[in-house]
């Protein structure tokens, strides 16, 4: 059983359809039971059609929880520690081959997988044969319930941007691994999704979380001085960065952790 | 083809050869049907194929009708048997299209979900009469196959640097995909070469330029991507420089470039006075042969030592195509900034 999980934000009623018939096509094609729960993160008037409203469940608005947190709480209302996760951001859709071509790659529970983003894929190294990368992305990713259970779910200390890394380095920190699966796609569009000065600090802020929580302090030190520059070039208040008390902070880098290359955290093929 | 100034409908015609094709053009079709532009049709153009390979294409094409809703065709065109007919298969679809506006894709590229909206916009910014085409930015990305129709990019990086209309005159610089065209605007229809396999677009280009206005403001925004195998096993297909290097022993091709240059200087062309001014932009290191060819030797010298005669040949044998395709780590200072 695959469960599919879609934090909405803002979403045209538009994206939803067409999201929510490329998983039911997908799972048709690939002969998969499956289950839809949209989480509402924002307070619009979205009236969703019979065809969503009697064959999915919804999770009412109680606040913008962010992106981790909404995953969270749409995984704990499952009630079930077994099968597969696969959360989607509402902005794009599954190819319709994408689950048949999943199966080629033997998904295993201990592992965190991530669908092809179409057509720009995004720059991180893969392994040409086994598909192993650095880190899953977010936007599409297929992980088995028992592991994000056992992991915790996302960092609800990260409101926006590199949750999924850090999750990444958590299965990896517990001998798992990360896979691309290149040939199952997931369109996206991210054409323009960095121009935005507000965008761009808060992926600052959550980089600034991720290198303190993983032992990379200078780095988090560099980060937060681009981030101020940036803050007092356009005017704009501070951003607040959340403490880390209480949790667990690794003094020294793992080696699977690449802070090299910023905002990427991987080898990149361009 | 008559065309509709009120349908602001743009009809993408998808270019493909055969059934083996067809793991490509899914995510060809799939990049055209993520358009933001809301009013989109297809239509895929394939020759000479037999009643089952085109159910199968129509099949595959179906599903994908399902989820996003595109209007999506497939049309077979029949010519005499045994002849590459690339140009003329582009041709007898264009004079099947109904809708305002037109862009091309081959099966094995992909068009970014900005292509449309940003092309139209320019088109409509300017009611010039005149102003029948709109191009954008490409991005170049060489990829290795891997199984299951899947791909691997290696490397990226802008198909030209500085994309004009008097650096298209020149030297092909925009591929079929990066351009819209406004049907209702053209009082001369452009025709794709259908006398050689060879540089069919850019015959088209030189027409579209002799006769009409063209937008190149967005020609720096990335709005699609030409995918080039490393292999070169799809430089065949490709119109423009890209080809001609490989081919550039064929008496063919050579004849096909000198009937373009010679059409050029019997031509005119219709270049923005603002390109006319700055010409001088153009010039590009490609254009001091002394400075590359000692830059070339140097790195053939260099890969000989480390890695063999082989893979020096290699290089030789394209060595743009050959820094572009390696991957970032193994691309030296001088290879990333020169190639």
């Amino acid at each position: 059983m695959i469960h599919f999980g879609i934090v909405l934000y803002d979403t045209a009623l538009a994206d939803i359809i067409r999201l929510f018939r490329s998983i039911e096509i997908a799972c048709r094609q690939a002969c998969y039971e499956f289950t839809v729960t949209f989480l509402r993160n924002s307070d619009e008037h979205l009236i969703l059609p019979d065809e969503i409203l009697n064959t999915t469940n919804i999770i009412e608005y109680t606040g913008n929880l962010g992106f981790g947190k909404g995953h969270n709480k749409i995984v704990e209302s499952l009630n079930t520690g077994e099968g597969w996760y696969i959360g989607l951001n509402p902005d794009g859709f599954l190819s319709p081959w994408s689950l048949k071509e999943l199966k080629q790659w033997k998904p295993t529970v201990d592992n965190f997988y991530e669908f092809q983003q179409h057509p720009q894929e995004h720059p991180k190294v893969f392994d040409r044969i086994t598909g192993r990368t650095a880190w899953a992305s977010g936007a599409a990713f297929l992980i088995s319930l028992s592991l994000y259970r056992d992991l915790g779910g996302f960092d609800p200390m990260f409101f926006m941007y590199c949750e999924d890394v850090d999750l990444s380095w958590r299965v990896y920190e517990r001998g798992g691994a990360c896979y691309n699966m290149a040939n199952a796609l997931f369109f996206h569009d991210v054409c323009d999704n960095r121009e935005s000065v507000t965008t761009v600090n808060q992926m600052l802020a959550s980089q600034i979380l991720l290198a303190r929580k993983w032992g990379a302090t200078r780095v988090a030190e560099e980060i937060t001085a681009r981030l101020r520059d940036n803050e007092q070039r356009n005017h704009l208040p501070k951003t607040q960065i959340s403490e880390l008390h209480g949790r667990k902070l690794r003094t020294k880098i793992p080696l699977f952790c690449n802070f090299s290359s910023p905002g990427l955290f991987s080898a990149t093929r361009w | 083809m008559v065309s509709n100034q009120d349908d602001n409908t743009i009809t993408y015609i998808l270019r493909c050869h055969s059934v083996t094709c067809l793991p490509k053009l899914k995510t060809a079709l799939l990049s055209v049907s993520g358009q933001r532009y809301p009013s989109l049709k297809a239509l895929v153009a394939v020759q000479n194929l037999p009643t089952d390979e085109v159910g199968e294409i129509t099949a595959a094409i179906d599903i994908l009708r399902d989820v996003t809703g595109l209007d999506v065709d497939v049309t077979n065109f029949i010519f005499p048997e045994g002849g590459d007919y690339r140009g003329a298969l582009l041709n007898r679809a264009l004079e099947t299209v109904r809708s305002r506006y037109v862009s091309f894709l081959d099966y094995d590229d992909v068009v970014y979900p900005n292509h449309a909206e940003i092309l139209i916009r320019d088109l409509r910014a300017d009611d010039h009469a005149c102003l029948a085409a709109s191009f954008g930015g490409c991005v170049q990305a060489f990829y290795d196959d891997l199984s299951n129709g899947a791909i691997y990019i290696t490397s990226k990086a802008p198909f030209v640097r500085l994309p004009t209309v008097l650096s298209c005159i020149i030297e092909n610089c925009f591929p079929i995909h990066s351009y819209v065209v406004d049907l209702t605007r053209l009082h001369y229809v452009p025709q794709f070469g259908e006398s050689s396999p060879f540089l069919e677009d850019y015959v088209f280009l030189l027409d579209l330029l002799e006769h009409h206005c063209v937008s190149v403001v967005s020609a720096q925004t990335p709005v699609c991507e030409y995918r080039l195998n490393n292999d070169g096993s799809n430089t065949f297909s490709r119109g423009g420089r890209k080809s001609h290097n490989k081919h550039i022993g064929s008496a063919d091709l050579r004849r096909v470039w000198a009937g373009i240059e010679q059409k050029k200087r019997t031509r005119c062309f219709r270049v923005p006075y603002d390109e006319i001014l700055s010409h001088k932009t153009y010039e590009t290191l490609s254009h001091q042969p002394l400075i590359r060819g000692v830059l070339v030797c140097y790195l053939a010298k260099r890969i000989r030592k480390r890695q063999g005669v082989a893979e020096a040949a290699k290089f030789l044998s394209d060595p743009k195509r050959y820094c572009r395709g390696l991957p970032t780590q193994r691309r030296s200072l001088l290879m990333r900034v020169f190639f």
